[in-house]
């Protein structure tokens, strides 16, 4: 029988993963039916007003304003992978319960303190016994707590504002490729499922930013190196066979210090942004110095964003050029320059489609920068599709999201089709189906075997 | 303007794309109730009763502050219930001239950033009740034929039925309405009533203004029930309330901004 059923979700797989059925609900979009005007009198549609009935089920929340709120949510959360032969990682591969707590205090408009904290515990060790993992994954995965955004705001004057402590910036106008948003590293340990609200990972900096009119100016020191948590050794999204070296980490010192500056304008119809940032690079390289080591650059990064309207059209560019990027093969720095174009249509009622495209060109381009350990392409395409549409009075949501890298998704590509239900103001459910697809990029070499079904519940408070 | 009073005005602003001959009278009328004095530099809590066809109900709180800069109005609402879009904050400028297109942006806490969107389309669901965003927003006269159909008496008071006609596909697609009828109070101007045809499939929307109250000189629709229904079967209702209404406010220079989007309340 349980053959029977992988067998059954291999061939569903197989299906999902042709690249036309994920053209289908595009397709269907445009073939929602439109009927005519009622036929009903103008007496009957007046009457329309009486025996409405259901306010009698209608009952108020009361809230009165505080300067200290607490809010916060419980989830739990699991995914089962449903494709890989191996007996190791078939199965649950995750069944984690989080907890995370958010207190907010506010006494005026001119201040405000967050400490915000989140601890999780994955049942999916104790259940498939912890001797078949990894130390590596169970250090990371099995208990967690983290101090997520902890800051102090104040408002300095009309013009100036100041924010201090463990937080999260946003840059660029791009929602699924990373072109200018480089000052907050990233949880990547289960590529296309980790929630947005966790997907990036706060670090602590101090931020000024002065406003006038139309005009925002943002300066920022980033205290805390932080860097992507990416799948560990012994994990299924791993994709060597051999544990990888020593990480140096950067101390958290003034010379380690990173720096960012932002300018934006905004316009009627649209949004502008120029951004500098000298940051390590999220990703490590090897070097050989002192024995085997990953070792993150430092580079520097100039960019630019922009973002317009034109009628039911949303259109998103950003740019940025980097420098001082550090590669196993070859010797001095590299740079490279980053382009993206998007758009996102709201013509459709309850719909909204998003296509973003990217390409990173990589200067003084060296073939041996193809082989591993490196894996860097000359030009790396990227792109991105996603649908969102919702139902039942936005109870219902329907997500379809397609990650690729290489024109062809050659280099390895995710497709996600997600279902979130809101039972409650404070009781969600949210399910789906993520199908990975190997590829020539290292972290995507070994990914196909991993496609995943998974579901979670949350309350929140 | 007050959003109440956007509702009240942009419900009845709307039917088929015909040849139907707009009434002067009724023009005249419609103008009273779009140059009636409907507060300035406003600020109101907000409470959306989502209520389906079973019963089961949800609830949105938000706090919104408006505030007239010239013709345009500028506009922020910050969500305070429930827990999973608490701090969700919406900033919009309308802008009163014609093929003008409101600047729109969305703050989304769970994003940690603000998202322009693109505000032609305005028929989409205003948080899952059944308002649409062009039920929020000021529309513009010139684009509806109007034709006064009868007086009548309604809660104890005159009113005229008056019939409204996008003057253009265009606009239907818009707005998501194809034809709207108002009862208007002829003492005061107010819509009390509306019915609203929804541009696909047979639904119908109406809005009646349960609580209507004087506030400072403004009149201010305290309670609207907007249910939207197939035939005689309810699919979904929306209880309004607002509360704490103050008039002539001041903000500061920076109150309708995204610097105050992202800060919250």
């Amino acid at each position: 029988m349980i053959f029977l059923l992988n067998a059954g979700w291999k061939r569903a797989c197989e299906f999902l993963k042709s690249p036309n059925i994920w053209l289908l609900p595009f397709i269907l979009l445009w073939f929602i039916p439109i009927s005519g005007e009622s036929s009903e009198d103008l007496d009957d549609i007046l009457g329309g007003f009486d025996d409405q009935g259901l306010e009698d089920v209608a009952v108020s929340i009361t809230s009165e304003p505080s300067d200290f709120n607490m809010d916060g949510y419980f989830k739990l959360g699991s995914s089962y992978n449903i494709d890989h032969p191996g007996p190791n990682w078939h199965g649950l591969s995750r069944l984690r319960f989080e907890a995370q707590l958010d207190l907010k205090f506010k006494p005026s408009a001119q201040f405000q303190a967050v400490i915000s904290g989140k601890h999780s515990f994955d049942l999916v060790y104790g259940l498939e016994g912890r001797s078949q993992f990894s130390e590596d994954v169970l250090d990371s995965n099995e208990f967690e707590f983290e101090l997520k955004e902890t800051y102090f705001q104040a408002r300095l004057s009309d013009n100036f504002d100041l924010k201090c402590g463990r937080q999260i910036v946003v840059w660029g106008q791009a929602d699924s490729i990373r072109i200018t948003d480089v000052l907050n590293p990233l949880d990547l340990r289960e590529p296309g499922l980790t929630d947005i609200e966790d997907l990036r990972r706060p670090v602590a900096m101090s931020r000024l930013d002065f406003y006038h009119g139309p005009w925002a100016l943002t300066g920022l020191a980033i205290h805390e190196i932080r860097f992507n948590k990416n799948p560990e050794f012994g994990s299924d999204f791993y994709p060597f066979t051999s544990p990888p070296p020593h990480e140096f980490i950067p101390a958290d010192n003034f010379a380690s210090t990173e720096w960012g500056a932002a300018v934006s304008l905004r316009f009627r119809g649209g949004d502008a942004a120029l951004y500098f940032a000298k940051v390590f690079d999220d990703q490590a390289h090897l070097t050989l110095q002192s024995g085997m080591a990953m070792h993150h650059a430092r580079t520097t990064m100039i960019g630019a964003a922009s973002n317009f309207t034109r009628g039911n059209w949303l259109f998103k560019m950003e740019g940025a050029y980097f420098d001082g990027l550090r590669f196993f093969y070859g010797a001095d720095d590299y740079s490279r320059i980053d382009l993206l174009g998007g758009c996102e249509y709201y013509g459709i009622t309850k719909t909204t489609i998003s296509v973003e495209a990217a390409n990173r060109h990589l200067y003084h381009y060296d073939h041996k920068l193809a082989q591993a350990p490196d894996g860097v392409r000359h030009n790396q395409f990227e792109g991105s599709v996603r649908l969102d549409r919702n139902f039942l009075n936005q109870t219902l949501d329907f997500t379809i999201m397609l990650l690729f890298f290489g024109h062809q998704g050659e280099d390895g590509h995710i497709q996600r089709i997600s279902i979130l239900y809101d039972f409650t103001d404070d009781f969600s459910i949210n399910g789906g189906l993520v199908l990975y697809h190997s590829g020539d990029l290292p972290a995507y070499s070994n990914m196909g075997e991993n496609d995943r079904i998974f579901c979670e519940i949350k309350f929140s408070f | 303007m007050q959003y109440f009073s956007m509702i009240l005005i942009c419900l009845g602003l709307i039917l088929p794309v015909s040849a139907m001959a707009d009434d002067a009278q009724a023009r005249s009328i419609m103008q009273k109730v779009e140059d009636r004095d409907d507060g300035d530099n406003m600020m109101a809590e907000l409470e959306m009763i989502l209520i389906d066809k079973r019963g089961h109900q949800r609830i949105r709180k938000i706090k919104s502050y408006m505030k007239d800069r010239g013709q345009d109005t500028l506009g922020i609402m910050f969500f305070i219930y429930p827990a999973d879009i608490k701090d969700t904050g919406f900033l919009t400028f309308d802008y009163d001239a014609p093929g003008q297109d409101d600047d729109q942006w969305l703050y989304l806490p769970a994003l940690r950033k603000t998202k322009r969107i693109a505000s032609h389309n305005k028929s989409g669901s205003f948080m899952g009740s059944d308002l649409n965003y062009s039920d929020m927003t000021s529309r513009d006269l010139k684009d509806y034929d109007f034709t006064l159909k009868k007086e009548m008496d309604l809660k104890g008071f005159k009113t005229w039925m008056i019939e409204s006609l996008p003057r253009t596909r265009k606009v239907i697609k818009e707005t998501g309405y194809k034809k709207s009828l108002l009862f208007v109070r002829q003492d005061n101007y107010v819509v009390i009533r509306a019915v609203s045809w929804v541009k696909s499939g047979s639904d119908i929307k109406y809005m009646d203004v349960k609580n209507l109250k004087k506030i400072d000189g403004v009149w201010v629709a305290m309670e609207m029930h907007v249910t939207r229904k197939k035939g005689k079967k309810v699919v979904h209702k929306t209880i309004l309330k607002q509360s704490k209404i103050q008039f002539n406010q001041k903000f500061e220079h920076d109150f309708f901004t995204k610097r105050r989007l992202e800060k919250g309340l």
